[in-house]
C-alpha cells in the first residue's frame, strides 16, 4: 500500500537524520570541530589536538545525548500523556510538573541549599523531589476513586499548578536576589551539563521510557474511553497510575537536569501521530526519535543564533512550539476524539 | 457456561440508586432484550452485568460466579461489552480499534498472532467493514463508527455479549445484517446476547425473552409476546399502542395509535 510505504520511507528517513544532526550537532559550535576528529572520537581512536578533545568529550558529546535522551524521553512522556487524556495538546508537564519542579528549585535557590542529593545538585534534586510531589497531589485529588476521569485529573493538574505558580511567585517576591537565578532555571537549558547528568538521565528515562512503551497498547485501549477499555479486561486505575509514574520519571530527570524545556512533549508526539498514525507501539518509539531530533536541532540553535550568546534553549522551542501549538488548537479544536 | 443471574440487585452512581430490587435469570444461549422508556435505567443494567458497576445491595453472578471474582482479563475473555456512548480516537485505524478486541486473549504486550488476524477479518467481514479496515475511524460514518464499536466486541469472542443499542444509526440492511451475525454466532458458539432497545417491534422479533424496566424496577418479564400488551405499554410509556401479531405469532408490531401527556417524572396521567 501507497501510504504504508510512505510511511516505511519516512521512518527510514527519520532513523537516517538522527545521527546525521547528532554529528552535526557535536561538530558545529562557537569552534567548529573538524568532521574527521568527530570521527576519530566516535570510533574511539587518538585526538592529539587537546582543545578537541577536551570541547568534544567535556562539552559536545554530553550534552548531545543529554538532549537525545531529554527530547526522546519528554516525546514519549507526552505521548503517553497525550493517550491517557485523550487530548493533543497535554504535554508531560500538563498534571502540575513543571509547577512541581518550579516550586522545588525556587525553594532550593532562596534557602540557598548546598547539599547534593545522589549525584544531583541541590536544585535539580529540588526540581525532581518537586516534580513527584506536584503530580502525587494532583494524582491524589483527582486520580483515585471508582469515577475518576481523565478529565478530572486535568483539572486538578491545571488547579495545583496554579497555586504552586502564586506560591513560587511569592518566594521570588521576597527573596529577590534569587530572581535571576529562578528566571534563568526555568526557561531551561542544556548549558554546561556534563557526563554525571548523563548517568542521570539514563537511570531514570530509560526504564520510564520502557515503561512508557511496555504500556503502548493499554494506551490504545484508553482512547476507545473508559468503559470500552475497562471491558477489554483492562485494570484502569492501575494502568493510569503506571503511566503516571513513568511519565514522571521522565519528566523529573529531564527537568533536574535542563529545566522546564516546553513544548518538545507536545510537537514530537504530534507530529508522530500526523505521519505514523495513533497506535502507540508505533507513535511512542516515533515521538521518541522526533524528540531527540527535535531537541538536539533546538539546543543547536540555542548555541549557535547568538554565539558566542547562548540562548536558553526553553526559548527555542518555546518560539517554535507556541504557533504550532495554535496550529494544533485550530486544526483540531482542542480534541482529535469523537463520540459515537 | 454463560447464563446471568441477577438477585435483588440495587445498584447506581451516587446516593440515588439508578436499579432497586432488579432479579432476572437470563439462560445461556439465549437473545435477551431489555426494554423501557428514557432514563429506566436499561445501560445502568447492562453496565452492571458488564462488571462496571458494583451492586448496592442484592446480587449478579455470571455463569455462576460474582464479576469481581473473575480477574479483569478473565472476565473480558467471557463477557464482551458494547457501550452505547464511545469516545474513540479518530485516527486510529478500523482495523487497530477491532484488533483490540483481541487483547483479553492475548494480554497486554504480546503481538498479535495469525489467528487473531483471521478472527478480527472474520468479524470485520460480519459487520460489511473488511474494505475499510485500514480507514481512520474519523472517516467514517455514524452506522460505520457503531459497526467498529460491535466488531471490536464480537472479536473478544466471548460466551456473553452485552450490547447497549446495537441498532443505533444503523441503517436498515446492516441491521437485518447484525442480527444475522448475531444469530450465527449464538447457534455456532452458543453465545449468550444480552441487549437493550428501543424499538419494541425490533425487539420482540430479536428476542427470545424480554424484560421491561421502568424507573429503575421490573414491570414485566417473560415471552415477548407476554411483556409486550397494550395495557403494560400504555402504563410504562403513557402511549397507547395496537400490537400486531404475525400469524405465526413469532413476533409482533407495535403501532402507536395516540399519546397521553408524557411526564418524566413519574406515571402519566390518563388524560
Amino acid at each position: 500500500m501507497n501510504s504504508s510505504r510512505r510511511r516505511v520511507g519516512l521512518a527510514a528517513f527519520f532513523v537516517a537524520l538522527l545521527p546525521a544532526v547528532s554529528l552535526l550537532a557535536v561538530g558545529v559550535g562557537s569552534v567548529d570541530v573538524p568532521i574527521t576528529v568527530v570521527a576519530d572520537y566516535i570510533l574511539g581512536r587518538t585526538i592529539n589536538d587537546v582543545t578537541y578533545w577536551t570541547i568534544l568529550h567535556e562539552l559536545r558529546v554530553p550534552r548531545v545525548l543529554l538532549a537525545l535522551l531529554i527530547g526522546g524521553g519528554l516525546a514519549a512522556a507526552g505521548a503517553a500523556y497525550q493517550g491517557l487524556f485523550r487530548n493533543p495538546l497535554a504535554d508531560p508537564f500538563v498534571i502540575g510538573a513543571s509547577a512541581g519542579a518550579a516550586l522545588g528549585a525556587t525553594t532550593a535557590i532562596v534557602l540557598g541549599a548546598s547539599a547534593a542529593v545522589s549525584g544531583m545538585d541541590p536544585v535539580a534534586a529540588a526540581a525532581f523531589i518537586g516534580t513527584f510531589a506536584a503530580v502525587a497531589v494532583v494524582y491524589g485529588i483527582g486520580g483515585i476513586g471508582t469515577r475518576s476521569s481523565p478529565l478530572t485529573l486535568l483539572l486538578a493538574g491545571a488547579a495545583v499548578s496554579t497555586v504552586l505558580s502564586a506560591m513560587v511567585s511569592l518566594l521570588v517576591l521576597v527573596d529577590d536576589r534569587s530572581l535571576q537565578m529562578v528566571y534563568y532555571w526555568m526557561l531551561g537549558g542544556l548549558s554546561g551539563k556534563g557526563w554525571s547528568d548523563v548517568g542521570i538521565a539514563l537511570v531514570y528515562m530509560v526504564p520510564g521510557v520502557i515503561l512508557v512503551g511496555l504500556c503502548a497498547r493499554p494506551l490504545d485501549a484508553m482512547a476507545l474511553g473508559d468503559e470500552s477499555a475497562r471491558s477489554l479486561g483492562l485494570p484502569l486505575n492501575r494502568t493510569r497510575l503506571l503511566i503516571i509514574v513513568a511519565a514522571s520519571l521522565i519528566t523529573a530527570a529531564a527537568v533536574a537536569i535542563g529545566g522546564i524545556i516546553g513544548f518538545v512533549g507536545l510537537m514530537a508526539p504530534h507530529a508522530a501521530r500526523m505521519i505514523f498514525g495513533a497506535r502507540h507501539s508505533v507513535l511512542i518509539p516515533a515521538s521518541v526519535l522526533l524528540g531527540a531530533i527535535l531537541l538536539v536541532l533546538a539546543d543547536l540553535g540555542a548555541r549557535l543564533m547568538l554565539a558566542p550568546l547562548e540562548v536558553p534553549v526553553g526559548i527555542i522551542t518555546a518560539v517554535t512550539g507556541g504557533p504550532f501549538f495554535l496550529y494544533v488548537l485550530k486544526s483540531t479544536g482542542g480534541s482529535p476524539g469523537g463520540r459515537l | 457456561m454463560s447464563g446471568v443471574e441477577l438477585r435483588a440487585l440495587t445498584t447506581g452512581y451516587g446516593s440515588e440508586p439508578v436499579l432497586q430490587d432488579v432479579s432476572m435469570s437470563i439462560a445461556e444461549g439465549c437473545r435477551f432484550g431489555i426494554v423501557g422508556p428514557n432514563g429506566a435505567g436499561k445501560t445502568t443494567l447492562l453496565r452492571a452485568i458488564a462488571g462496571q458497576l458494583k451492586p448496592e445491595s442484592g446480587s449478579i453472578q455470571v455463569a455462576g460466579c460474582a464479576p469481581g471474582s473473575f480477574s479483569t482479563r478473565r472476565f473480558a475473555q467471557r463477557v464482551a461489552f458494547a457501550p452505547q456512548l464511545v469516545h474513540l480516537d479518530l485516527s486510529l485505524t478500523v482495523r487497530q480499534v477491532v484488533q483490540l478486541g483481541r487483547a483479553p486473549h492475548r494480554g497486554w504486550v504480546r503481538p498479535f498472532t495469525k489467528e487473531d488476524d483471521l478472527i478480527v477479518r472474520q468479524t470485520l467481514d460480519d459487520v460489511g467493514l473488511l474494505s475499510a479496515a485500514n480507514r481512520p475511524v474519523g472517516e467514517l460514518s455514524g452506522g460505520q463508527r457503531r459497526r467498529v464499536v460491535l466488531a471490536r466486541a464480537m472479536a473478544q469472542q466471548p460466551d456473553l455479549l452485552l450490547l447497549d443499542e446495537p441498532t443505533a444509526h444503523l441503517d436498515l440492511r446492516h441491521e437485518v445484517a447484525l442480527f444475522a451475525t448475531l444469530d450465527r454466532l449464538r447457534v455456532e458458539r452458543s453465545l449468550t446476547i444480552v441487549m437493550t432497545l428501543h424499538d419494541l417491534s425490533q425487539a420482540s422479533a430479536q428476542c427470545d425473552q424480554l424484560t421491561l424496566i421502568d424507573q429503575g424496577r421490573v414491570v414485566a418479564a417473560g415471552k415477548p409476546a407476554d411483556v409486550l400488551n397494550p395495557e403494560t405499554i400504555r402504563q410504562v410509556y403513557g402511549v397507547r399502542v395496537q400490537v400486531l401479531h404475525s400469524p405465526d405469532h413469532n413476533r409482533s408490531v407495535i403501532v402507536p395509535v395516540g399519546s397521553e401527556s408524557v411526564d418524566d417524572s413519574g406515571a402519566s396521567p390518563v388524560s
